[in-house]
């Protein structure tokens, strides 16, 4: 599958079949983050990718979470229990609409979309995720 | 009525084929879906005493024998 998605179908769909809209600015660079509560690596990688919040939002990149739990209530349990580690925008994909679109193959996975596209992917958890993002973040500026 | 039959059954069965997504694996991460259940102590104790009483045929593994001699 094409690693591709344009702005307008994935708002579209999520806004359709999501519970949640996933809107996308395009010239900014954004981190999207997916992650579940039954996940025990998304629990070791949610805290890493808090410390580089403020780090990055000054940077102008923005990073949204995805819990793509399907019970909701599971969802607000686990984003409560991780509320510290969670000081960005998370959505709720219980439809799986927005997961579904971006098909990762490992849980947690992180996209890098910049210009309606998907420049870098991370499957899985990091152990040094702040190297790991800034070389994928280097390799995203040298595509455009 | 051949046909009707093997056009009911996949229909019946169709959906047993569909692949897990990752972001589908909630059920599968449940501790209850662990080999050997939710407490990893009864598998360790089970896989113990498998390997006691097969020692002879080198228990749990592909081993020699249980003579103690290599």
């Amino acid at each position: 599958m094409k690693k591709s998605f344009t702005l307008a179908c994935v708002a579209l769909a999520s806004t359709l079949f999501a519970n949640e809209t996933l809107l996308l600015e395009k010239e900014k660079t954004t981190i999207l983050s997916f992650f579940a509560s039954w996940c025990p690596s998304c629990k070791k990688e949610l805290p890493q990718l808090a410390k580089l919040h403020d780090g990055y939002k000054k940077r102008g990149i923005e990073i949204i979470g995805i819990d793509v739990d399907k019970k909701l209530e599971d969802a607000h349990k686990f984003q409560e229990k991780m509320k510290e580690h969670l000081p960005f925008k998370v959505l709720n994909d219980t439809s799986n609409t927005i997961v579904g679109e971006y098909k990762p193959l490992g849980m947690p996975a992180i996209f890098i979309v910049k210009n309606n596209e998907v420049c870098a992917t991370i499957f899985g958890a990091e152990e040094h995720l702040e190297e790991r993002l800034e070389k994928e973040l280097q390799t995203c500026k040298e595509k455009k | 009525m051949r046909y009707i039959t093997i056009l009911a059954a996949a229909l019946l069965f169709g959906g047993c084929v569909s692949e897990v997504q990752p972001w589908e694996k909630a059920t599968l991460a449940k501790d209850g879906m662990k080999e050997g259940g939710a407490n990893p102590l009864v598998k360790k104790y089970e896989e113990h005493i498998y390997y006691s009483k097969e020692a002879t045929k080198g228990g749990g593994s592909i081993g020699a024998g249980g003579c103690g001699c290599n």
